[in-house]
């Protein structure tokens, strides 16, 4: 795409994500002044070699040969259908890049790109962002890092919320996340909050 | 429970400006749940976990097992300090540092007795708590003899720290008192142990005797229907005045107007009301109960026995020196106190503690086990090796990189 103009520059970096999967970190700067630049987090490993899908494939195989067609065992047929709907809900709901793309001062968009290659988009005009911020979250069995999009009040109109979390199916560590906040920050002025 | 809170809060920003890291563990507060930041960088987790009646968690061994082990992990943590023997955070906290090799050192504030159930249960949770840990302070040596003895701990184990009070707040304003009555003022929380019965009876009695007396009382709780019934009776409702709960940043203003404070307490192992009052510069009288005979130096503090008469008498003891003028001038009480009480010396006293028990080996999980016996208690010890296959699963599962350079990290559990 715009990959093959002079003023296009990419930096890859390998990072880890909160499960320990490996990922990568592109960050492409569109223009030479810090106005418009895409971070990009992607999973390393191909869904199609992986272990899990490669046994999941093994798993359905031998379940389909163990089963006689004319008197079906209800085990074996429920833990078939079990394991065939787990690899179609991966196959068509598991997150294999996320990015934010920043254009100041247009907004903010978030891409999140599926198997196959779908995708889905959120966008969030600029006016409405406050600011940028890491912050941390207790779940049920960890403290993560997050970086999330502070929204001014009265909320953003679409989503009536006042924070959005981005890479919350990729999930990168804090070194990661520390390079995308330092970028935004040396680049985007965000507008003022006017004082109520 | 507000004296738990403030010691920590107190010796957390100290710790801090000695360049140690503190972090704060404790259960969630309403909607108060997360990582929050506190003056100076102090870190607070409000964990989510489940609270039950009265701000109180179900006393699980092993249940917050992953969450507590993440934080340790992420944090660096190198000694864990738990506070109250009433909480069930910070025992698990310990009996999990204990097996992941961390040092763990414990606080108690309170004295209890020994005769009935709950007391008899929780000295048992206490003792077998307590068998591994690395170091006990108390708040006093009245606290510290209960600790003893109701724990079992060796008192080679168990160092004295006391309290203190923020003096720089705690300031005393004599202009701030009237001139034609003397105002007796009682900060404290309206429950049995506080001796509510015997200060309705004071009041009922004493205020018919000295009509220019007034009656100021902070502090709310369950028998506060007690006071008013004395006020009804007696007509008192111009000479008592209850202001009900006040915030922490309220008591020193009302501490102020006061002449004489009256701590009728039933049992107490370090008051820390008391030394507030006294810092503001009142007169303090107080029954002798638990550990305030260690508290103040005799000269500024009443000691009475705590039943109706020997209250009275102490009372009037009082009003009398006050009226002749025998009493210790309000800025030389609070430069006494000043210089007895300081949040600084308790942390530097606790970093003493703190450099001895880093200095102490860790121990296998054999011997750990073996003082866990000593407690009598097997099936504790069940539930001990539960914990270690439990870490040994999420060591495998989750494992952390083993850093080598450990950062002096302090964890404060309540």
């Amino acid at each position: 795409m715009c990959e093959n103009s002079n003023r296009v520059t990419k930096l890859t970096s390998t990072h880890r994500s909160v499960d320990g999967k490996k990922l990568w970190l592109d960050i492409i700067s569109h223009d030479s002044s810090n106005l418009c630049f895409e971070f990009t987090v992607k999973n390393v490993s191909v869904f199609f070699t992986g272990k899990k899908f490669v046994f999941s494939v093994f798993v359905i195989v031998s379940l389909l040969a163990a089963l006689d067609i004319h008197n079906p065992n209800l085990y074996v047929v429920v833990v078939l259908i079990f394991v065939i709907g787990r690899l179609i809900a991966e196959l068509l709901w598991s997150v294999n890049s996320e990015s934010v793309l920043l254009v100041a001062p247009v907004g903010l968009q978030l891409t999140a790109t599926y198997q196959f290659g779908r995708q889905t988009s959120q966008f969030i005009p600029w006016h409405f962002i406050t600011d940028v911020i890491i912050n941390e979250a207790i779940t049920l069995h960890r403290v993560v890092y997050y970086l999330a999009v502070l929204l001014e009040q009265p909320y953003h109109e679409t989503t009536r919320k006042k924070l959005i979390p981005l890479f919350q199916h990729t999930r990168p560590r804090l070194a990661c996340l520390e390079m995308i906040y330092q970028r935004i920050q040396r680049g985007a002025a965000f507008p003022e909050v006017s004082s109520q | 429970m507000g004296g738990v809170e403030e010691h920590i809060f107190n010796l957390s920003q100290c710790l801090i400006s000695h360049g140690h890291k503190v972090i704060v563990m404790t259960h969630s507060y309403g909607e108060r749940v997360g990582v929050r930041y506190m003056t100076n960088g102090l870190k607070v987790y409000y964990l989510p976990v489940r609270v039950f009646y009265n701000q109180c968690v179900l006393p699980t061994m092993v249940c917050s097992l992953p969450l507590i082990r993440y934080i340790f992990i992420r944090e660096r943590i190198t000694i864990i300090h738990g506070h109250s023997a009433f909480s069930a955070l910070a025992h698990e906290a310990m009996v999990i540092g204990r097996l992941m090799g961390l040092k763990t050192v414990f606080t108690d504030h309170s004295l209890f007795g020994f005769a009935d159930a709950s007391a008899i249960i929780t000295n048992k949770l206490l003792e077998m708590s307590l068998a591994d840990c690395n170091h006990c302070i108390c708040v006093s040596h009245t606290g510290k003899e209960n600790t003893v003895l109701r724990a079992r701990v060796h008192c080679g184990r168990v160092s004295v720290i006391p309290n203190a009070v923020d003096t720089a707040v705690f300031t005393p304003d004599p202009s701030k008192r009237s001139t034609d009555s003397i105002t007796i003022v009682v900060i404290s929380r309206l429950v049995y142990r506080k001796g509510v019965d015997l200060m309705a009876q004071v009041i009922a009695e004493i205020c018919p005797r000295y009509p220019q007396l007034q009656f100021l009382i902070g502090g709310d709780g369950p028998k506060r229907w007690l006071l008013e019934e004395v006020r009804e009776r007696g007509g008192l409702q111009d000479r008592v005045t209850l202001l009900g709960s006040l915030e922490h940043s309220q008591v020193r203003d009302v501490l102020t107007r006061g002449h004489i404070f009256l701590n009728t307490s039933l049992t107490e192992a370090y008051c820390m009301a008391i030394v507030e009052a006294a810092s503001c510069g009142l007169q303090v009288v107080s029954t002798k109960v638990g550990g305030i005979p260690e508290v103040l130096p005799s000269d500024l503090i009443y000691l009475t026995e705590p039943n109706v008469p020997s209250l009275l008498l102490g009372l009037e003891t009082a009003l009398a020196n006050l009226r002749s003028g025998n009493v210790v001038p309000p800025w030389d009480c609070h430069h006494r106190v000043a210089l007895l009480y300081n949040w600084m010396d308790v942390a530097s006293r606790t970093e003493t503690v703190y450099h001895r028990v880093a200095g102490e080996k860790s121990k296998t999980l054999g011997s750990q086990l073996r003082r866990y016996m000593a407690s009598g208690v097997l099936p504790f010890l069940l539930i001990i090796s539960l914990a270690h296959l439990m870490l040994r699963f999420l060591d495998w599962m989750v494992p952390h990189k083993v850093s080598i350079r450990f950062t002096t990290s302090i964890l404060l559990n309540i």
